[in-house]
């Protein structure tokens, strides 16, 4: 499953990433992000989270790939 | 362009600046990455995008406390204050975690209807004349008006701030009597308009500053005064810059205009790629302690302009970087800084951005320049066109 992460430390609140990925990601009242629930997102959504990456001038955004409960012995 | 010294007389108040600052831009990060200029008290000049992060980034060395570089001296030793744009860490923390409510999304968002109505009356004014002058009859009202909106202030008093923002952005820093009577005249008119709030508070910044706290106390009125002078210096013709800019692109750049037209979905991307390759503001820092910056000495007390706008044209740091696309899909644009400082009304200015341009698009058939030669651009650190004289088609 991949994750979204957003680095409270560096997010400066440019809402670049609101634009792109709404559906994965809150604003607060100050306008700083952080991820929605627990991040999970679908592969389908890989292109438009690479993009919101792309287009985040402070680098807050990664993505965590964790390893299947298979891989995980 | 080999005739003027770029590299050590950088002038970023000479209409030779003004009228060529790609090419200055292009030049410097290739011969001369860091330039200087003895004219503005031996002021530097970074053009590479990792440079101007790294000193946006540092700001133990790099102080914002006077972010425009005058002639005659640093802003901060005549005591003008413009927080939390002029501020360092922590009282630039507590100053602008005060403001920030006011410029969230879902605060900008309900002034959006009244930037799409201004927008429809501004061109109904000249739709059926087939021409007019893009920044004088459109793009300067949609910021004036919304500045003045959040002030609580008087639409009559537009052309009065429109005033002062020039005279301080484009004539002041090189002009000291223009300086001081711009400040005396400013003083005097929010002077009256604090005094108003305190007898009759509204919904307003001015109120607002006014019953605000930092650090458990309220704020001075040099504070109340920076906070407005703030709003007028950094929202009026920054945006009013871009919008005017994003419109000579599409005017003399058909193909995306028609592109635009065709799929409006691109909006979105086509305003971010306007925003990086127009960027309208340079910011400034001072140098607070004596550093060697990539071979440069640095010396306590200097000025430094962050040209934002060069850094976003930096090859190293976006591919074709001299050609819009519209559709970029990495685009990491310091349009609005970079840092800790970042633009505090960007999604104030992107709305407006893409309402203004999404608007006329709408509205006017394909418009073009009436004379491409004939585009006069600001001086200074707020670059943008100032006459940009448009001509369409009308249809009767």
């Amino acid at each position: 499953m991949k994750k979204l992460l957003i680095d409270k430390d560096k997010c400066q609140g440019h809402n670049r990433c609101a634009a792109i990925i709404s559906d994965l990601v809150d604003i607060d009242g100050l306008g700083f992000a952080s991820v929605k629930l627990d991040g999970h997102f679908d592969d389908s959504r890989l292109i438009d989270v690479n993009k919101a990456i792309d287009n985040c001038p402070e680098n807050a955004i990664s993505i965590f790939v964790e390893l299947s409960g298979d891989d995980n012995v | 362009m080999s005739d003027i010294n770029v590299k050590e007389s950088f002038d970023h108040f000479s209409q030779y600046y003004a009228q060529n600052a790609f090419e200055i831009w292009k030049k410097l990060q290739n011969e001369c990455p860091i330039a200087s200029s003895r004219k503005y008290r031996n002021m530097w000049v970074p053009t590479k995008y990792s440079d101007i992060e790294e000193i946006a980034r540092d700001t133990d060395t790099f102080s914002s406390r006077s972010p425009v570089v005058a002639e005659f001296g640093a802003m901060a030793d005549f005591g003008l204050q413009v927080p939390p744009i002029s501020a360092d860490p922590p009282y630039h923390t507590s100053f602008r975690r005060l403001l920030l409510p006011f410029f969230a999304p879902s605060r900008i968002e309900a002034l959006k209807d009244t930037v799409v109505y201004l927008a429809n009356d501004l061109i109904d004014s000249f739709i059926d004349n087939g021409e007019f002058d893009a920044a004088l009859d459109y793009a300067q009202h949609i910021p004036v008006k919304i500045i003045s909106e959040m002030l609580g202030i008087r639409d009559e008093d537009g052309d009065q701030f429109r005033m002062w923002v020039h005279n301080f952005l484009e004539l002041a820093p090189t002009d000291i009597t223009v300086a001081a009577t711009s400040l005396l005249q400013f003083f005097e008119y929010f002077q009256k308009q604090i005094e108003d709030r305190k007898i009759n508070p509204k919904d307003d910044l001015i109120t607002f500053l006014i019953n605000a706290q930092i650090d458990d106390r309220l704020l001075s009125d040099q504070e109340i005064f920076g906070g407005c002078l703030l709003l007028l210096l950094a929202g009026i013709d920054t945006t009013w810059s871009a919008i005017g800019a994003s419109i000579w692109h599409l005017a003399s750049n058909l193909e995306d205009q028609r592109s635009l037209r065709n799929d409006p979905d691109i909006l979105g991307s086509a305003i971010e790629e306007f925003l990086r390759a127009f960027a309208p503001v340079t910011m400034a820092r001072e140098v607070t302690k004596d550093v060697d910056f990539k071979g440069c000495p640095m010396k306590k007390g200097d000025p430094l302009l962050l040209p934002f706008p060069a850094a976003n044209r930096d090859p190293e740091a976006f591919e074709n970087a001299d050609k819009i696309i519209l559709n970029r899909e990495r685009n990491r644009h310091f349009a609005f800084g970079v840092g800790i400082h970042r633009c505090l009304g960007s999604n104030l200015a992107r709305m407006e951005l893409s309402v203004a341009i999404e608007t006329l698009i709408v509205r006017l058939p394909e418009f073009e320049l009436k004379n491409p030669n004939d585009v006069k651009w600001s001086v200074g650190q707020v670059r943008g066109p100032r006459k940009l004289e448009i001509k369409f088609k009308v249809n009767r």
